[in-house]
């Protein structure tokens, strides 16, 4: 240890700076620190006050702290019963259980000559989806779905979602079964396979927006458009299709889900393999 | 944080965002006690400092899907503790549980070694024993003495290690700003312990 011990000592901003390695190394400051014994006596001080600092609240926690906190917040998370992870949570739950378990969706038929079995391909367990051919394309309100429709969709009535969510789909698939309405009274019959074209302001935003989808999505991606597919439930369907909206993008596919509607048929939970194609708008 | 530790949070926030429970309560286990220490140094109070930690993680919770990962979760999450624990702090005040207490910056001499904040002595109250149990270390004591921004930066950097760069982001207020309370916190603490000595 040099013996240099000089009057043109840093401040103590500086010397602080140098304890926490946050000061320019080559800075003049840096150098005479190293090699002044009072600016390391300032520092030694500063290191017992450190580890003092640590030590007082390291034994501020008490041991059973972690267990304790978990146990809080289940009991909290079960007294505040909406609490809850978000809708989007949910859909990533609900998208990830379809995904991951593979839950096959079986919808009752009355009459199986008016049925098509399609099993949906894309994912490592297929689900098997019932598709009543039969039905002209058209918009319907629920009650004027043919019945078979009705039962093959999964429930007895259509699920209002007015608060839930602003948007409701009626994909008509490869095949343009069904069209939906602009009325927001008609009820969207959800094809278990939708497509969308979106147009966006920035492919890069929304990679970032797509990003926290990495586990569950399959990705195709080149200059000009980002491809996702996924599978999700039709509610989250319509809860994605309203928070892409939300973001700004905009749909360029009208006939396909529409956030107009508020009304959809069917088991909100029944699996829809959604692909959506996200281009730069020009 | 190193970056491991954060490419594990992300694993973890990621598993949270699919509805994996364990995972929020593996963050829990990982950043509990260090959320702990941090509010009760700005709170020194155990009791509040628990509650603010539990309302931290239940922000977590519910705001998962907010979290977008521009900033670490740390820094996320400690601006929430940190945040719950001044309004704790000043819910208090206004409700005069340490109506005596001026913390103003005035206090606090440009040197960063005179703090002449008077306590007020309540140590015969029952429900203030144990503050006072805890506030008998002298290093704690010194700490509440300190203005809340000087404790702020200080708890930041010896609790969890982190950069000036990220206390400046978490607080929102410049680097120079960030260095000259850590500083001045500093000196007032290590004056504080040689005088015990």
């Amino acid at each position: 240890m040099n013996t240099n011990n000089n009057n043109n000592c840093p401040s103590f901003e500086e010397l602080s700076a140098y304890f926490d390695s946050e000061l320019d190394q080559f800075s003049l400051e840096y150098a005479h620190i190293q090699n002044c014994d009072k600016c390391q006596r300032e520092l030694d001080a500063y290191t017992k006050v450190s580890v003092m600092l640590k030590e007082e609240l390291s034994n501020s926690v008490p041991d059973d702290f972690s267990a304790h906190m978990i146990n809080s917040l289940k009991r909290r998370r079960k007294r505040d019963s909406s609490v809850d992870v978000s809708p989007f949570g949910f859909f990533f739950k609900v998208a990830a259980l379809l995904v991951l378990s593979g839950i096959i969706v079986v919808a009752l038929i009355p009459h199986k000559s008016n049925i098509v079995q399609q099993q949906v391909s894309d994912t490592k367990v297929a689900p098997l989806i019932f598709l009543d051919k039969l039905t002209p394309s058209g918009s319907y309100t629920h009650s004027q779905l043919p019945p078979s429709r009705r039962s093959a969709a999964g429930a007895s009535d259509s699920i209002d979602i007015t608060n839930m969510m602003q948007v409701s789909t009626g994909q008509m698939g490869d095949e343009n079964l069904y069209t939906s309405s602009e009325n927001k009274d008609s009820v969207a019959v959800i094809h278990p396979k939708v497509k969308q074209v979106w147009s966006v302001d920035s492919l890069k935003h929304a990679e970032m927006q797509f990003a926290q989808f990495a586990e569950v999505a399959k990705f195709a991606t080149n200059n000009s458009s980002i491809t996702m597919t996924l599978k999700l439930s039709k509610k989250n369907l319509a809860q994605f299709v309203r928070n892409c909206k939300e973001d700004g993008f905009r749909l360029l596919s009208p006939s396909q889900p529409q956030p107009e509607q508020t009304h959809f048929a069917g088991n909100k939970n029944d699996s829809v393999l959604y692909t959506a194609t996200f281009v730069q708008s020009e | 944080m190193t970056e491991n530790a954060a490419e594990y949070d992300k694993k973890l926030i990621s598993r949270l965002k699919l509805g994996d429970k364990s995972s929020f309560d593996e963050l829990v286990v990982r950043y509990g006690a260090k959320a702990f220490q941090i509010s009760f140094g700005l709170l020194s109070n155990r009791f509040d400092a628990e509650e603010v930690v539990q309302d931290a993680f239940m922000k977590v919770y519910t705001n998962i899907e907010k979290f977008r990962g521009d900033s670490s979760f740390t820094t996320w999450f400690y601006r929430i503790v940190t945040n719950l624990s001044r309004n704790k702090y000043h819910w208090h005040r206004r409700r005069g549980r340490d109506e005596n207490v001026s913390i103003s910056d005035n206090r606090f001499s440009g040197d960063g070694v005179q703090l002449d904040l008077e306590i007020p002595d309540r140590a015969f109250e029952p429900d203030r024993l144990l503050e006072r149990i805890e506030a008998e270390s002298t290093l704690m004591d010194a700490i509440k003495k300190l203005p809340e921004k000087f404790r702020e930066v200080i708890l930041l950097r010896h609790i969890e290690d982190m950069s000036y760069r990220e206390i400046a982001g978490l607080l929102e207020c410049e680097l120079g700003t960030v260095k000259s309370r850590i500083a001045r916190a500093r000196e007032a603490l290590k004056f504080k312990f040689a005088q015990a000595r």
